[in-house]
């Protein structure tokens, strides 16, 4: 049966398929629903559900429930984002699988509380320090809202990293149809676990694109997990080939798995003018844009990115073979611009369509420009 | 279809909003509901659009409106906005000041005062409001609506917001 839910529901649907058992967070419009539902919704199954006293502690505890083998979650919006980098990072390097969906709403800082924006999107790239890859999933559809937390806690699992929802304001209460009967049976993937019998290292790893397997606190093994560069025992080493055996490690285990993480959806159409790339809730108006422009006879691509990071570099090349413009609307400065920009040098023009009134973009101003 | 309903926080919109799109569910077709509001939680500009349609819905806000329910004055330019000549305009003269420059087909009904004269809730002038709207424009069968009340609201509020979606169908000629 098909229900009408939001996404911030959506989430919490995912989260429940994906097989989350523990959620920490901090409330915070416009996620709060996620937390409120999922404060109802976990112990009914046995899970935990925390109010932290702050973001930094609401990642912190995701970071340590993750480690004696939740699948975790938490979900904030861009103040709390904010908070979080330092336990990104922490995440990171410690390689704890967890998700954290960010509900963007209009900034900077305290911003626009109640308003749209897609103004994070870098953010999350860029902004715990020292440097590392990131996943980050941007659905705009309810049903794709169910789908990517599931997918995030899936990729989490897989390579052991912190994975981003990034939905906004708008999807986040946007209310649709969906068929939640028909996700329940949505592929699931589970982290690698080490044998109760096998000797166990913390960062076993034989080559520079291996995840280790994990073994829970309190479980059969010595654990560590550790901020700081450590080789595979999980202590500290000053060691060069160590170092950058472990670094390098943190890179490739995202970049050489970039074509099966990354996700997106191109419409394309033979001898096409021009390309509209778009992601979250501005995918939607373009969607339409592209719809109308059609009806009116015009050749226009649209590839809608599911992946933000890694970045589908290849899908914008391919989605751009042969036009004469691309088109990339969204709601911050040109955050996905930069990056269309970097993938198509400067052989064809990028028009940027930018608004951060804490509104959406209507249909007439991507039209305007195709 | 596309349905406005606009006011201010406090008002129920967004909850009169989901009961349509719950029964558009219901009757097989999409639907998808969008809101906005401020930061306050009582009083400020508040809108709930709701499309209701056969196919997929690409743009999830309304753009020109077929019926647009208007329960304050607060923005009321930006509400009318994408209003047409066939759009049914359907608000309150005690509390919206006539959109006279504005299209539409205009429809006045005293939502705000039956509310307290038969509820003693104003609250209950939205539901009025949208039981006369359901009636007007068929969008949905009426007794999904009623079926999504007792699904969404809670069981000591159903007979009033039955009735007060009643009360709505009764002023608009039903």
């Amino acid at each position: 049966m098909k229900k009408f839910i939001s996404g911030n529901e959506a989430v919490v649907e995912g989260a429940l398929i994906a097989g989350c058992t523990f959620y920490a967070g901090y409330p915070i419009t416009p996620s709060s629903e996620i937390a409120s539902h999922l404060s109802v919704r976990l112990p009914q199954i046995g899970g935990k559900f925390i109010q932290m006293e702050d973001e930094i502690g609401s990642l912190a505890a995701c970071i340590g429930a993750s480690l004696c083998g939740h699948k975790v979650m938490t979900a904030t919006s861009g103040p709390g984002l904010s908070l979080m980098l330092e336990n990104v990072g922490m995440a990171i390097m410690a390689e704890v699988p967890c998700v954290i969906v960010d509900v963007q709403r209009g900034g900077p800082s305290t911003g626009l509380a109640t308003k749209v924006g897609q103004g994070d999107m870098q953010q999350v790239r860029w902004g715990s320090h020292g440097g590392y890859p990131i996943i980050a999933m941007t659905p705009s559809t309810i049903e794709e809202v169910v789908k990517f937390t599931i997918e995030a806690f899936n990729l989490a699992e897989i390579y052991r990293v912190p994975v981003f929802v990034m939905t906004d304001k708008v999807i986040a209460q946007l209310r649709e149809d969906v068929d939640l009967d028909s996700l329940q049976n949505y592929p699931i993937t589970n982290r690698k676990i080490a044998g109760s019998s096998e000797e166990f290292l913390p960062y076993r790893a034989e080559t520079v694109t291996d995840v280790p397997a994990m073994s829970p606190f309190g479980g059969p093994h010595l654990v560590r997990a550790s901020s700081t560069t450590h080789d595979q025992h999980g202590r500290p080493t000053s060691d060069p080939e160590k170092i950058a055996f472990k670094n390098e490690r943190l890179f490739r285990k995202i970049q050489d798995n970039s074509d099966s993480i990354c996700q997106y959806q191109s419409d394309l159409m033979p001898e096409a003018e021009a390309l509209v790339v778009s992601f979250g809730i501005s995918a939607r108006s373009s969607l339409q844009a592209v719809a109308e422009a059609r009806a009116a006879g015009k050749k226009v691509n649209f590839l809608k990115l599911l992946t933000f990071w890694p970045f589908p570099d290849k899908a914008v090349q391919d989605a751009a073979r042969g036009v004469k413009k691309v088109i990339v609307p969204e709601l911050n400065w040109g955050q996905a611009a930069v990056e269309v920009e970097r993938v198509l040098g400067s052989q064809i023009d990028v028009i940027r369509i930018n608004k951060t009134n804490g509104l959406i973009i209507q249909p007439e101003e991507i039209l305007e420009k195709l | 279809m596309e349905i406005k309903l606009c006011g201010v926080g406090g008002q129920g919109l967004g909850l009169a909003g989901r009961l349509l799109g719950e029964a558009a569910i219901a009757a097989g077709f999409h639907a998808a509901q969008t809101t906005a509001y401020g930061v306050e939680s009582r009083g400020g500009l508040s809108t709930s659009d709701v499309l209701i349609s056969e196919d997929d819905i690409l743009f999830p806000e309304v753009r020109h409106p077929d019926v647009l329910l208007l329960m304050a004055n607060k923005g009321l330019n930006s509400n009318l906005k994408g209003v047409q000549h066939q759009t049914l305009i359907l608000f309150d003269p005690a509390v919206v000041s006539d959109p006279i420059d504005s299209p539409g087909n205009k429809k006045t009904y005293p939502f705000l005062d039956l509310a307290l004269k038969e509820f003693n809730n104003n609250s209950a002038a939205t539901i009025i409001g949208l039981g006369a709207l359901v009636h007007l424009t068929k969008v949905v069968p009426f007794e999904l609506i009623e079926e999504a009340i007792r699904q969404r609201i809670p069981a000591k509020a159903h007979q009033l917001n039955v009735d007060a979606l009643n009360l709505g169908r009764k002023i608009a000629g039903g």
